[in-house]
This record gives structure tokens, sequence and C-alpha cells, in this order.
């Protein structure tokens, strides 16, 4: 079993990476995922939810045995991670789910312990630095102590999400493996409180039941990646700060670093995770707005958090070491020019280095076949588009014809397919708009930008880049060769385009069980592979 | 490109070969003559009648229908002449033709583009019909072709060009239908 927990709201950021990540194909078969955040309302949480809905509705359309299916995962990866909530609900957890909650509320009568809390956390003052009884509504509010202390007596009443968890691990003690990743940040309130305090937990019941195998314990730890500016005067002052993020990340490193051990092998420190990730950039990303939390928070996806989601994708695919080998395994990488990024840069998505094109061309692959998406699918979406192409040959080949559009209409399907696929190529357009915003950088990965999504405000946080429903035929003939790049090598041939693509629609057939419109998603998808098409004639 | 002009090409052949075959030996009799030419000429003989002896009466006879034999070899040749132009009209237009639309297959990926031909379709099939009614025009009122326009019966000979109307239209579209590229069919009209 894997499971991935977002904690706070840059882990709920990964989350959603992750997600998009599996919409593209890149993901294990099964996973499930959790949410762990105080602040409900948080922007960053809400579009990650917004991303799994999304997506659970567009997999079910595709890959739950209704009329129109995608088969298979090598040729067709699309979709096919099966993605639940970890609780089987929704997935999130809010550690004190209670209006007005404070961190002496959730405590309550102390007793002669009074002093001690009052020593461990500030009341009294002025209001910025008002710990005891600071409305946790919002979340921690950059104060990860309160977080952790919170959370860790929460953890201990009985819930669903812990439930699953538990049940997880007990299983994995018995039969099969279980993979829990844990994803957020060291700066800010709740990650940087939950990541070190949820994986001590886990560890611990581990150890409480006894399960000493099969259970690997992974983090994804951001480092502080963007900036933003501080609040106005007449904005709240008690909120994270960027120029604090990096005191508090050196801090919280040094805490893991006593945690993990200097050389992070178990027998220095503790042995909480089998691997960990660290992940930040430099210079950071410049966000133009500043957010104290709640629904505004909802920050733009970036590149590092791509990266956070290739990692997690390693984690879940690596072969698993025998457990008397596992170490705690901290994982580093760097680009090769501090102003440009290429593939070379990114991590293999497998511990086999020969596999390094496969995230490129994955999601290069997907990329292109959004394009076409958005080119094909109101050719034959739209009612009175599709009585003038019903004839055509490329329109029989994917056996179109055979769908009985008043029975069994794909219209539903192709939607929910749209919007997971419209958040996916959104989140790529805001990780491609980020990067290339100072113009001594070189982003070399993809681009998304207009005409397939319209051009991102960056002083409004709260809008999504908006991807375009469709696109006329010189956008997508445009489009399709520039949104993705080949590979480096001189050798390669060049990518096939549109005209390619639609030869092989009139010529050629996909292989595998799809069914009515999914064998056109299907063919879409695979003739839109960078590298020339080499199947056999239908 | 060459594969698909070559099946253009081997269609046109066959039917520039049968309707070619046709036209000569439908057009190898007398038969096929205007009848007037054979009454005028015979009506020569009997007008002359009081100055001809039996024997030379039916020798005028025997000229005349010489003469009409000789015009009949005269005909097949130019109407032979005549399908050989119309029909290399046909085959330049259809080649180009065929020419273009594969050339625009491989530029375009999109359905409009698949069917954006079908003007040019139309517009060669006009020319097709163009070029063979005026042929056949020329044939009636000119020298060019020969004499087979005004020779033949009227029936014959309009009804032949009109014939190959529609026999090079047919071609045309069975032509074009099988040399070009399944995607670029819904230029075609019925592809």
């Amino acid at each position: 079993m894997n499971i991935i927990i977002g904690v706070g709201g840059t882990g709920a950021k990964v989350v959603e990476a992750v997600i998009n990540l599996a919409a593209m194909g890149v993901g294990p078969n099964e996973m499930k995922v959790g949410f762990v955040d105080q602040d409900e309302s948080n922007g960053n949480l809400n579009r990650a939810r917004t991303v799994f809905e999304a997506y659970r509705r567009a997999r079910n359309s595709w890959r739950g045995g209704s009329a129109h299916t995608i088969d298979g995962t090598d040729e067709c990866p699309l979709f096919k991670t099966a993605i639940e909530p970890l609780d089987g609900d929704d997935g999130l957890w809010i550690p004190d789910e209670k209006a007005g909650a404070t961190l002496a509320g959730v405590f309550g009568p102390m007793n002669e312990d009074k002093h001690l809390f009052d020593a461990l956390f500030e009341t009294g003052g002025d209001e910025e630095s008002e710990e005891q009884n600071l409305d946790l509504g919002q979340g921690y509010r950059g104060r990860p102590h309160i977080g952790a202390a919170a959370m860790t007596l929460r953890a201990e009443e009985r819930n669903p999400f812990w439930d699953a968890i538990t049940e997880a691990i007990k299983s994995a003690g018995m039969q099969g493996n279980c993979r829990i990743m844990l994803a957020g940040s060291v700066f800010g309130g709740t990650g940087a409180a939950g990541f070190p305090t949820i994986a001590r937990i886990i560890r611990d019941r581990l150890r409480e039941e006894g399960i000493t195998r099969n259970v690997d314990i992974g983090g994804i730890l951001m480092l502080p990646y963007f900036g933003f500016p501080d609040p106005d005067e007449d904005q709240d002052q008690n909120v994270a700060r960027a120029h604090e993020q990096q005191v508090q990340a050196r801090g919280a490193l040094r805490h893991y670093q006593h945690m993990l051990g200097d050389k992070g092998q178990a027998e220095d420190g503790e042995h909480i995770f089998d691997q960990l990730y660290l992940i930040g950039w430099n210079p950071f990303f410049s966000i133009d707005v500043h957010s104290k939390g709640s629904g505004t928070q909802r920050n733009p996806a970036l590149l590092p958090e791509f990266l956070a989601a290739s990692a997690g994708y390693r984690f879940f695919e690596t072969q698993r070491l025998p457990d008397e080998e596992v170490t705690q395994n901290i994982t580093v990488s760097a680009r090769g020019d501090y102003h440009r990024i290429d593939w070379d840069d990114i991590p293999a998505i497998s511990g086999n280095d020969e596999d390094r094109k496969r995230l490129h061309e994955i999601v290069s692959n997907f990329l292109r076949f959004a394009v076409a998406f958005k080119f094909w699918k109101p050719q034959i979406d739209d009612p009175s588009k599709r009585k003038e192409v019903r004839r055509d040959q490329w329109y029989k080949t994917q056996q179109l014809d055979r769908i009985n559009w008043d029975e069994n209409s794909p219209s539903q399907a192709l939607n929910n397919f749209e919007d997971a696929l419209d958040h996916a190529v959104g989140w790529c357009a805001s990780i491609d708009a980020y990067s290339r915003r100072d113009a001594d950088n070189s982003f070399e990965l993809w681009r998304v930008g207009y005409p397939l999504v319209e051009e991102i405000d960056y002083r409004r946080l709260d809008l999504d880049p908006h991807v375009r429903p469709g696109l006329n035929y010189p956008e997508y003939e445009q489009l399709y060769t520039s949104v993705a790049t080949k590979f480096d090598d001189e050798k390669d041939a060049d990518m096939p385009n549109v005209v390619d693509l639609s030869d092989n629609l009139t010529q050629l057939e996909v292989e595998g069980d799809h069914k009515n419109m999914g064998r056109f998603i299907a063919a879409l998808y695979e003739f839109s592979d960078i590298r020339p098409i080499m199947a056999s004639e239908g | 490109m060459a594969q698909s002009m070559f099946k253009f090409a081997g269609l046109w052949l066959a039917v520039m070969l049968v309707f070619g075959a046709i036209l000569f030996f439908v057009n190898g009799s007398t038969d096929a003559l205007d009848p007037t030419l054979e009454t005028e000429r015979l009506a020569n003989c009997e007008g002359a009648g009081g100055g001809f002896s039996g024997n030379q009466a039916q020798e005028c006879l025997t000229q005349v229908q010489r003469s009409l034999e000789s015009l009949v070899d005269d005909t097949q040749g130019d109407i032979a002449f005549w399908h050989a132009l119309t029909g290399l009209a046909v085959l330049v237009i259809g080649l180009v033709f065929v020419f273009q639309i594969v050339a625009r297959g491989e530029k375009v990926g999109d359905p409009a583009g698949f069917r954006s031909m079908r003007g040019a379709w139309f517009g060669h099939a006009l020319t097709i019909v163009i070029v063979t009614i005026g042929f056949a025009v020329l044939a009636h009122f000119s020298s060019y072709f020969g004499n087979w326009g005004q020779v033949l019966a009227p029936a014959r000979g309009w009804g032949f060009p009109a014939m190959m109307v529609v026999v090079w239209l047919i071609t045309f579209w069975l032509g074009t239908r099988i040399s070009t590229p399944e995607k670029m069919k819904p230029s075609i009209p019925g592809g």
C-alpha cells in the first residue's frame, strides 16, 4: 500500500503535484492520499482537494469499467493510479476542528503543569507574540512548536485518519508492503509542526505494534523556495514572514540533524525516515502578494513541487531494500547551471539512472496529448462538427462511428477528463510562468503558456491558471511541437507534428482493450509521443 | 506521390483505351454518318440520271459508297484524335489535382484541412467539362479535329461528346478517389 500525506499548505501542494503527475501517468498503481491541516479553508489545501476530486471523477469515468474505458498502464498510463482518500471519506485530518480552538483549549485544565505550559508558550503579551490563545482556525501561523504540541495530543485520540494509518501498518506487518510518504515544509506552521511529529508518531506506532519490516517511511521536506512581501501595516502582523523562513529553516534543519543523526545513519540518531528528500530553491521564486493563511493562502505551483512529486514517485517505485539493509537515505540533487533548468537536472524517477529519460518522455507526451485533446475534443463532442466528420477515415479507423451518442454519450466522461487535464496543464503553466519570470532564468522543461493557457495574473493568487477550452488549428499546429522538448541527443528524430498525428489517426489502431471513446483517447495519447510512432498498421 | 499519380494514370489509360475502341468501332460504318450526306450524293447520281447508262449509274453509286467509306475512315481517325487530345487534357488536369491533393495532405492535420481541396476538385471537374465540350464545339465548327463533327449523324455528333463528358467526369472522380490518401478523401465528393 502506498500512502502520501500532505502536511500543511505546502504539503498539500506537493500532494497536488503528485496527483497531477498521476494524471499524466507517473505514479504507482495504487495510492491513498491524506491531508493534515489545522486550517481547513487554506487555499492550497482546497486547491489540492479540488484537483484530487477532479482526478477521481476522471478516473472513475475512464478506468472504472464504464462504457468508455482506457485499458492498460504502459501504452496509455493516463490516470492509471487508483487514488483514494486515506480514511475513505475526504482524507483530511484537522487536529482540532472546534471553532475558535486555541492551544490552551486543546490542553484543557493543566493544574500544576500550567507553569510548564507558560514557560513553553507565550501568553499575555501583544497580539503578535500570543501563542497560548492564538486562534488555530487559520493554522499555526509559522509557529511549529504550537502545532507539534497540538497534533501530538490529538493524534492519540481515535479518529478515522489515524485508524486508517494504523490499519495500513498492521496489514503490512502481516503481508505486503506499506510505504508512507509525508510531505511538508520546513518553514511555516502546520507543515513544519506536523512533518516530523507525524513521522515520529507513525514510527512509534510501528514499535508499539512490534512491526519491524515491510513498512517504509519517506519524507519530502520542502526548504524555503519562494518569497513574498511582508504584510502591509494595516494587515494582521501575526503571520509568517518570508525573511523568517530561512532562520526558521536553519533551526529546523538543526533539529532534523539532531533527530536523524549527523550522517543520516540510523545508529547516529533516530531511525524515522527510510528516504528523505530535501528540496529547496535558490534564488527564491518571487510571489507578489502576501497571504496570512486561510482561503487566500493559495500559492501558485512552483518548480520545486514538480521535483517533490517526482521524488514521491521515486520513493514508491524504487525497489525496496531488505529490511536489514534499510538506512536513512537522504537524497540531494542540484542544477548543472545556476540560471538554467533542463531535463538533465531532474533526477531519474527510478533508482536506475539509465531511466532518466522516462519522466521527460511521460510529461512531454502528456503535454502534447493535452494540446491535441484541446483541438480534437470539440471536433467530436460538438454535434454539428461531428456530423461533418463522421465519414472521415480517421473517425472510422478510431471506431468513433461505433459509438452510440444517444445511449452511451461520452460527453460527461470527456468533460471529467478535461477537468483533470486542465488542472495538470494549469499546474505546468504556473510552474512555467514563475520559472521564466526572471529574465536571467532559462526554463527548458516545457513551454505551457498562451494560447493554451491565458496569461497569468501575478497579482491574483486566487485565480488559478485558466486553460482555454479549445484551440484553433494554427494554435494547435504551433503548440503541438513547441509545448514539449525533444531529447538533446542529436540522433533523435524530429518530433512528430500534427500532420503525422492525423496520418496515424487515419491509418493506425492502437493495441489494448480500450472501449469506445477510450480507444480514441488512447490513440491521441500514443500518437503524441515525442518519438516517431512504430505501431503496427491496423 | 508517384504511386498516387500512377493510380490515376492507370485508370485514365484504361478508360482511354476502352472508350477509344468504342468510339473507333462504333463509328466504323457508313451508318454512323449523317444520312443526308448519302442522300445528297446519291441525288447527284440521280440528278445526272438521264446522262448515265445502267453501268455508269451503278459506278456512280459505287463511287458514292466508296467516298462514304473513305469519309468513315477519316472520321474514325479524326474522332480518335479528338478523343486522344480530350483525354490528354483530362489526364493533365487529373494529375495536377492529384499532385495538389497529395502535397496538401502532407501539410494538413485537421478535419477542415482534410476537406480543403473540395473546391479545387469541383474546379478541376468543371475544367474537364469545359474542355470536353469546348473540344466538341471545335470539332463541330472548325476543322481542327477534322470533319467528324459535321459528318457524323447529329445524334452521334453531339451524343458522343456528351457521353465523354460523363465518362471523363466519372474517370476524374474515380481516379482522384483511388489516388487520394485516405486522410484527404473528404475533399472528394462521396469520398
